[in-house]
């Protein structure tokens, strides 16, 4: 069984996928810059892929990834690749995390370009200590959602 | 085999290259803009359809060849369906790619985004035709490789003793 968090910017999906494995902690730790160095491991080559989150109590597989695109969009795009390949959807689970458009990421990424790289660091960690919550709800609602399932 | 060719919208790149794919527009030279405005499919898909897998036909090895739009971050996406798929125990070697947009110049990004986005298909599906029809040679080529690669993986077929 799969579980895949998904988010318009990488972050709040791995956010989601760390606190649901316990690689991160369900409330903001004191060092965000710790649990933001956990979240970009690996980045340069996982960047173009699924995040590993690792395996929670019940053994299911977390990932995380970042869309770039509306939540459907990755929603269509997964059950369509897993209904070509005659994948059942009960083997996984889409779990969305934040809003359709993350403006605050946006800025993020337009101060990094724009060379502000540590106005956008600090903008960043900011976001973190926020999306924090956000991150806890999408794992709670994906929790409830499995347990649902038969 | 499965070949999915991806771009952002499944309007005009990858329905582009499936097209040239399966024999619908030409592999060698350049057919003239009003052949790719007509071509099947081009510059009709929606929004809605973002994420959606299109099957265009099958090629003459019988393999399917689909359309994907996967909006921005299509790489990234690509590539997370590939492990998706390889941690769910599928075996992924029947299965390929590939990055249509990468041939998309300016026009055909401005036309995209005037006649799908902005709903000004008057002028942008002219100009989309236009921009694939000025990058026409680098589609095919990039096809081309496709195909060989596709043919190579064929298995042998057998012959009568």
């Amino acid at each position: 069984m799969l579980v895949i968090y998904h988010s318009r910017d990488y972050l709040p999906a791995r956010q989601a996928a760390a606190i649901h494995t316990g690689l991160l902690p369900p409330g903001p730790p004191a060092d965000l810059r710790e649990a933001r160095s956990i979240l970009e491991a690996g980045r340069a080559l996982t960047a173009t892929g699924l995040w590993a989150a690792g395996t929670d109590s019940d053994g299911r597989r977390i990932f995380a990834v970042g869309r770039a695109s509306r939540p459907e969009v990755a929603y269509r795009a997964f059950c369509a690749m897993a209904n070509l390949m005659g994948v059942d959807r009960s083997r996984f689970l889409l779990q969305n995390v934040g809003s359709p458009v993350a403006w605050a990421e946006l800025a993020v990424s337009a101060l990094g370009r724009l060379g502000l790289v540590r106005l956008a660091e600090r903008l960043e960690l900011g976001i973190l200590r926020r999306t924090w919550a956000q991150a806890g709800c999408a794992v709670s609602e994906a929790n409830q959602r499995l347990q649902r399932r038969p | 085999m499965k070949i999915i060719y991806y771009c952002y919208g499944a309007a005009h790149s990858s329905i582009t290259a499936a097209n040239i794919h399966l024999g619908h527009l030409p592999l060698e030279g350049r057919p003239a803009p009003r052949e790719l405005l007509h071509q099947p499919g081009f510059d009709r898909a929606e929004a809605h359809e973002l994420g959606d897998l299109r099957l265009m036909g099958t090629d003459e090895w019988g393999n399917e060849v689909h359309v994907l739009g996967l909006a921005g971050a299509r790489r990234v996406m690509a590539r997370a369906l590939l492990d998706f798929l390889a941690a769910l125990g599928v075996d992924t070697a029947s299965l390929l790619l590939v990055d249509a947009l990468q041939h998309a110049g300016v026009l055909l990004r401005l036309g995209g985004y005037a006649s799908r986005r902005l709903g000004l298909v008057w002028c942008g599906r002219p100009l989309c035709a236009l921009g694939v029809w000025l990058k026409y040679r680098a589609y095919a080529a990039h096809v081309r490789r496709v195909r060989q690669e596709v043919a190579r993986l064929q298995p042998p077929t057998r012959t009568a003793p």
